[in-house]
């Protein structure tokens, strides 16, 4: 079986960072649904669908006004909830005539959006990635649009053993593939969580230049996957043999916190957002302008490799037998995971159980199938 | 470890998949699908695996 092009709804999915909210008109499509956002004149960033129900201009590309967006066609006008305030040349309004209003929540930098029929399970179950936001941290950031459908991302980033052939001169060591990996699947949290520990490892150009190491490092991989979305990569640094001490702080080590955001834009498409942030050199510009362009470089190359992929997939079909490995056992952990948020969506207009974390699921399941 | 925690680990020198069920028992494994069914198929097949 092939990397499929589903992807859950009734989810919580990063729609943009924070900073790109604007008063300005955005137009995004996530989950296959049009969206317009932009940030209101008390500052809450509000989605509404992209499309006047009128004739189906899109919102985006139309006029705001105050706190409504008159449509640039014939000037149906849209208050922040959808509703429409205003028709051209008549005083009735039709009751139909109103736009989905979709619910957001911004933490962490981060601007999320509830996709799905359901009423959206509580904004305290989407996951925290707090130090992209917080003091003591500086984060660099970027989103690269990506031709391949979602799956084929997490298959990449569930699976780091790939940085040592894709990512050479960047991020990648030999070490990196040669390091045997623990895998968890925690369903009562909703989290897959994938842990590679090298004792003894070259520094690849990324961290030596970033951190100034010249030597050999202890490098600490350990991701923590949220599906459907968000990724997270807690990577330590230190010289080799520096383990964290017993009691007080780790200061011995440089912590990066690698984060990914994927959001399918389509079937076959997907948002590729990243950040890196640092506990280190918070000040030098230097050291975030090359954190930034290394790490984009490294996406662009995911971004080649996995647009190419998908276009063997569509062009090859479903005719074709995959092959799994070690290395793939917290990949296939975590389609598990978003296989059964799949199978499992509320039916449209219920509600998701009170404290339900997104990536919860029954214990008892279908056998992984690759 | 939590109720429902389901651990794979890979045994440092070797080829095999540990498998570790939220139960405790335990199953040894070539390939990532054959460890991951076993998991998912607890209470099948785990006392003769332990």
């Amino acid at each position: 079986m092939s990397p499929g092009t589903e992807f859950p709804r009734n989810q919580w999915y990063v729609a943009a960072y924070g900073s790109e909210i604007t008063g300005e008109l955005l137009a995004r499509t996530i989950c296959g649904e049009p969206l317009v956002f932009w940030r209101d004149s008390s500052g809450r960033a509000v989605a509404l669908a992209d499309r006047c129900v009128h004739r189906r201009f899109p919102l985006s590309q139309s006029n705001r006004v105050g706190d409504t967006i008159v449509c640039g066609y014939h000037g149906f006008s849209y208050d922040a909830s959808g509703t429409c305030v205003a028709v051209p040349g008549q005083k009735r309004i039709p009751r139909t005539a109103r736009v989905r209003a979709y619910p957001v929540v911004e933490q962490d930098s981060l601007v999320w959006i509830w996709i799905g029929d359901a009423e959206p399970s509580a904004a305290g179950t989407i996951p925290r990635a707090p130090w992209f936001a917080a003091a003591g941290w500086t984060t660099v950031r970027g989103m690269e649009p990506l031709a391949a459908r979602h799956s084929l991302l997490l298959d990449n980033l569930m699976d780091l053993s790939h940085e040592t052939y894709l990512h050479g001169g960047y991020i990648g060591t030999p070490e990196v593939a040669d390091t045997p990996i623990s895998t968890e699947a925690d369903s009562d949290a909703g989290i897959v969580r994938v842990s590679r520990r090298m004792a003894d490892a070259a520094c690849p150009p990324f961290y030596a230049e970033s951190t100034g190491l010249s030597g050999r490092i202890t490098r600490w991989q350990d991701i923590e996957y949220h599906p459907p979305c968000l990724y997270l990569l807690h990577s330590r640094i230190a010289p080799a043999g520096v383990l964290p001490p017993g009691n007080g702080p780790d200061n011995q080590a440089f912590h990066v916190e690698v984060g990914y955001a994927l959001t399918p834009e389509t079937a076959h498409s997907a948002h590729d957002f990243w950040l890196v942030a640092r506990d280190f050199a918070l000040e030098d510009d230097g050291v975030s302008r090359f954190l930034a362009e290394s790490n984009r470089t490294v996406v662009l190359q995911d971004v080649a490799c996995l647009n190419t992929l998908e276009e063997i997939l569509q062009r090859d079909g479903a005719a074709y037998q995959e092959l799994s490995i070690n290395i793939d056992t917290g990949g296939l952990a975590a389609r598990r995971m978003i296989r059964r948020q799949i199978e499992n969506a509320p039916a449209p207009g219920t509600t998701v159980p009170e404290g339900a974390a997104p990536g919860r699921e029954p214990l008892a399941g279908a056998p992984v199938t690759a | 470890m939590a109720g429902t925690t389901l651990r794979v680990v890979w045994t440092p020198g070797t080829d095999d998949l540990l498998g570790i069920c939220h139960c405790g028992a335990e199953y040894l494994a070539g390939d990532p699908i054959d460890v991951w069914s076993w998991l998912l198929a607890h209470p099948d097949g785990h006392e003769a695996a332990r």
